[in-house]
């Protein structure tokens, strides 16, 4: 238990870090968005003082940042300068569009990925079998990958506009690095003793890889998981980007080249959030899978 | 190392001085329009044809490659630079700095790294010449791709520093600089070139697809994320195939460093 409040402060510190980091990132800039208006003859200096004291601009940064943070836990993340409306209804439709493409793609990545290379050992294949596969995929850069899937849609005749398309682009783009690891821990873990006593004693060959090997290599492809979810949503913006998927990735992009900060760092800080709670979850799955996380004093190697 | 790691490595290298060197051999010059030619098929004269502008194709691909090639080679240095003076310093002196870099390598390693390069990109200004934009993307990559080496490297110092001979030294009174230098300095070299070859791609990678976003080198400068560009818009696709043939050419830089990876990798374990 200790361990896992432990594990759960870091996390939490690790989240303030983050924020604090992108909102000075922000702050840093010379000027803000009034500074444009020092040029308008139709406001004057004085008045723009007001509109910035009105809007909290002339607070020092701490204070700005606790108001941000506690404004933000009650959902109000500012309005879109670009768009004029609040990010949080510009942000709500784009985050299900890219949970629509993530989640189905992370599965699917990892279904085909592990269970492949555990299918594959059930049968009596060595699981290496794959790894020509995923070296050929990652040597194609991810723009590129997807290019060509879309390229083969259109010269096939089947319809580009589908969900299918951008699940399948990121699937690509996640599979080989858990056919990597997939395989190499199962190789790793097919040659330790106990598995090894277990063939000996003519347990068969599925329930060796099963049992014995899958929940021995278990323990570093859930943290690869925790970290998976991190890849899934980089490689989504691209494909996002690509297939014209409504995700978060466009809206980013968009606002990125918009300078609609108050999007831009609204993103970054919750993709982080994100990420922190996957790789927490990754902490807590460990700590329930592998009794040697719960009593570090007690390890024995 | 045996005799085809080398040659795997050897056919790696050689493809990254001809691609580096692209600009140098480029038969055309990549930003001259001949608007009279312009969206023609591959020739004897313009092996990959030419684009809207009627400029060659080809010359721009190895124009392009220059440099994301460069790009990627320098991003890779400080980048490894970075991991392997922060490793290094944390794995020999350990102590609280070391479990703030345990911390930091954590965050750094747990962010998507393309929303962080793009978002950082944002602040600056859009307009910038190509080359402040690639000494940027430099500095941008390098600040997100720090971690993974530091730790591998922090691992290996750990590892080295309680060897006999490490110790040996300490008991002669070697100072402590030195036994750094000589003695555990050497031990990380197989995993920075083993690093080298796996960041060397992504970097690349990275550069094409900011240079894809817009956000990295701009028109008319000749780049490979624009070849990327193109492919996204399907019927231009199936009207010009050769739109393809920049993109296939990209592939056997990322293939022949998949293979050097797979040398080196074989080579280090054969040697423990």
């Amino acid at each position: 238990m200790i361990f896992l409040l432990r594990k759960a402060l870091i996390s939490l510190i690790q989240f303030f870090v983050i924020s604090i980091a992108v909102f000075l990132f922000f702050r840093l800039l010379p000027g803000d968005i009034y500074t444009v208006e020092l040029e308008n003859p139709q406001i004057s200096k004085a008045s723009l003082e007001g509109i910035r004291e009105a809007h909290g601009l002339t607070q020092s940064w701490p204070r700005r940042y606790v108001n941000w943070l506690a404004s933000s836990a009650k959902g109000d993340f500012g309005d879109s300068l670009a768009y004029g409306i609040p990010v949080r209804q510009l942000l709500a439709p784009r985050i299900r569009g890219t949970l629509e493409v993530a989640i189905p793609a992370l599965l699917l990545s990892w279904a085909l990925g592990l269970g492949g290379a555990i299918s594959a050992g059930v049968f009596g294949i060595a699981p290496t079998i794959f790894e020509p596969g995923a070296t050929a995929a990652t040597i194609v850069p991810d723009v590129a990958a997807v290019s060509l899937i879309l390229w083969a849609a259109v010269w096939l005749g089947i319809s580009i506009t589908g969900i299918w398309l951008p699940i399948a682009g990121l699937t690509f783009g996640l599979l080989p690095v858990v056919v990597f690891h997939s395989v190499r821990e199962l190789r790793h873990a097919q040659k330790l003793e106990f598995v090894r006593i277990a063939e000996s004693r003519g347990i068969s060959g599925s329930r060796i890889w099963l049992q014995f090997v899958l929940r021995a290599a278990l323990n570093p492809l859930v943290s690869l998981a925790g970290l998976s979810v991190a890849a899934a949503i980089s490689s989504s913006f691209v494909v996002e980007v690509l297939t014209g998927w409504p995700g978060i990735g466009p809206l980013f992009l968009e606002a990125v080249q918009a300078r609609d900060y108050s999007i831009v760092q609204t993103v970054l800080v919750m993709l982080a959030g994100v990420l922190i709670v996957s790789n927490f979850a990754a902490e807590i799955a460990l700590y329930r899978l592998d009794p040697r996380i719960r009593l570090p004093h007690e390890r024995f190697r | 190392m045996n005799g085809s790691a080398k040659a795997r490595l050897s056919v790696f290298a050689g493809i990254i001085l001809v691609l580096a060197a692209g600009a140098l051999w480029a038969p055309y010059n990549p930003i001259e329009q001949h608007r009279d030619i312009s969206n023609s098929p591959p020739s004897a004269l313009h092996w990959f044809g030419t684009d809207d502008y009627g400029r060659d194709v080809f010359s721009r691909f190895l124009a392009g490659a220059s440099w994301s090639v460069l790009s990627g080679v320098a991003a890779t240095v400080v980048g490894l630079f970075l991991g392997w003076a922060a490793g290094g310093l944390v794995g020999f002196k350990g102590g609280k700095i070391d479990a703030l870099f345990l911390r930091l390598g954590d965050l750094t390693l747990s962010l998507p790294w393309l929303y962080v390069v793009i978002g950082l990109r944002a602040i600056l200004p859009l307009d910038l010449k190509p080359r402040a934009v690639l000494a940027t993307m430099l500095l941008l990559l390098a600040f997100v791709s720090w971690a993974r080496p530091a730790r591998l490297v922090r691992g290996m110092v750990l590892n080295l520093s309680e060897r006999g001979y490490v110790e040996a030294a300490r008991a002669f009174g070697v100072p402590e600089w030195r036994i750094f230098v000589r003695h555990i300095f050497p031990g990380t070299l197989g995993v920075l070139a083993a690093q080298a070859l796996v960041l060397f791609p992504r970097f690349v990678l990275a550069e094409v697809t900011l240079s894809f976003f817009g956000l990295g080198v701009s028109e008319p400068e000749p780049s490979w994320g624009a070849f990327i560009i193109a492919l996204k818009q399907a019927y231009l696709l199936r009207e010009q195939w050769w739109r393809l043939l920049p993109v296939l050419s990209m592939l056997p830089l990322f293939l022949s460093c998949a293979f050097a990876v797979r040398a080196v990798a074989n080579a280090y374990r054969a040697s423990r």
